[in-house]
């Protein structure tokens, strides 16, 4: 079914539901994965946004990559987003997922220089690590685009 | 980009601008020290001139040496994948409990917002016009005294009972 089936405003309805339960499948392999579960925890509590982690990439809608990507690790985390349903979302959590960080190109050979070489990403989180406050942010973010609201297209 | 080949760029920039070039920790990144006040006007110059191209601020850090507080400004260019390390120094106010002032650099890369808020929590460092930021309201601990992350930090004194 695509989304030109429907009326405008019944798609922004579903774009409003979407943003509100946006379940994410988390793939850690760095420090940064601390903050995302602090993120979760009681103190600053994700879920009121209604974003829940899920253990099974059918049931989610976003995949959170926080931590560098090795070469090896890469087609495994394209068959995981692959294995998603749509619409799915991706997003970068810190500077090795962003960019290869402290692993970059120049030092390591074995990591991949940024996530967006191998998935589509959707919102990039500055920080080494990110604190939960910009994880937050990173989510609304994505709320926002999801809602096609013009703060999320900002390229700079 | 060769850190060769980066430091010839950096040797065409305008007098003044550049007080020191080294080589940044065990990758060797070109690192360059520029006086305090000019960190904006030399990050947008890197920013927006197409040898340079730094558009992507990948991380600021800031560390107590003896009586300063070095930052590092991490920047990262998306095109040609080359790195620099921009560092500049202010001084650490007498009293433990003053804050300083510094420049904030959102103007040239938005992503400084949440460094330069977590930085003003843990050093005391006020990076101008970063009041408005959404992070300011969020971060920071409540009763600590003083600033952790410097050197003259005593644990476990409530606010205001010392200094």
């Amino acid at each position: 079914m695509t989304g030109g089936l429907y009326l405008s405003t019944v798609g922004r309805v579903l774009n409003w539901a979407r943003s509100q339960s946006l379940w994410f499948l988390s793939v850690n392999s760095g420090c940064c994965a601390d903050e995302l579960l602090n993120t979760i925890g009681c103190r600053y509590d994700l879920e009121r946004y209604g974003c829940a982690l899920q253990a099974d990439p059918k049931q989610s809608d976003l995949l959170i990559v926080s931590g560098p990507i090795s070469r090896k690790a890469a087609p495994y985390l394209k068959q995981l987003y692959d294995s998603m349903l749509a619409p799915k979302h991706v997003m970068s959590i810190g500077a090795c997922a962003n960019s290869g960080g402290a692993f970059g190109p120049e030092v390591s050979y074995s990591v991949v220089p940024g996530l967006n070489q191998v998935l589509p990403v959707d919102v990039y989180v500055p920080g080494c690590p990110p604190r939960p406050e910009a994880i937050m942010n990173g989510f609304l973010a994505l709320q926002d685009k999801i809602r096609g609201n013009k703060r999320a297209l900002r390229q700079d | 980009m060769e850190t060769n080949a980066l430091f010839a760029k950096i040797n065409k920039l305008p007098e003044g601008w550049v007080l020191e070039r080294v080589r940044f920790g065990r990758s060797q990144t070109a690192s360059i020290w520029i006086e305090g006040g000019k960190v904006i006007e030399i990050g947008r110059f890197l920013k927006d001139d197409p040898n340079f191209d730094f558009d992507w601020l990948e991380n600021v850090s800031v560390a107590q040496l003896d009586r300063v507080f070095a930052i590092s400004y991490f920047l990262r260019s998306r095109n040609s994948g080359h790195t620099l390390v921009l560092r500049c120094s202010v001084d650490v106010p007498p009293n433990k409990q003053d804050r300083v002032e510094f420049f904030s650099v959102q103007e040239v890369w938005e992503a400084a917002a949440p460094f330069e808020s977590e930085i003003s929590d843990l050093f005391g460092i006020v990076f101008s016009s970063n009041e408005k930021s959404m992070m300011s309201a969020l971060t920071g601990e409540k009763g600590f005294g003083g600033f952790p992350l410097r050197k003259d930090y005593t644990a476990g004194v409530p606010l205001g009972e010392d200094g």
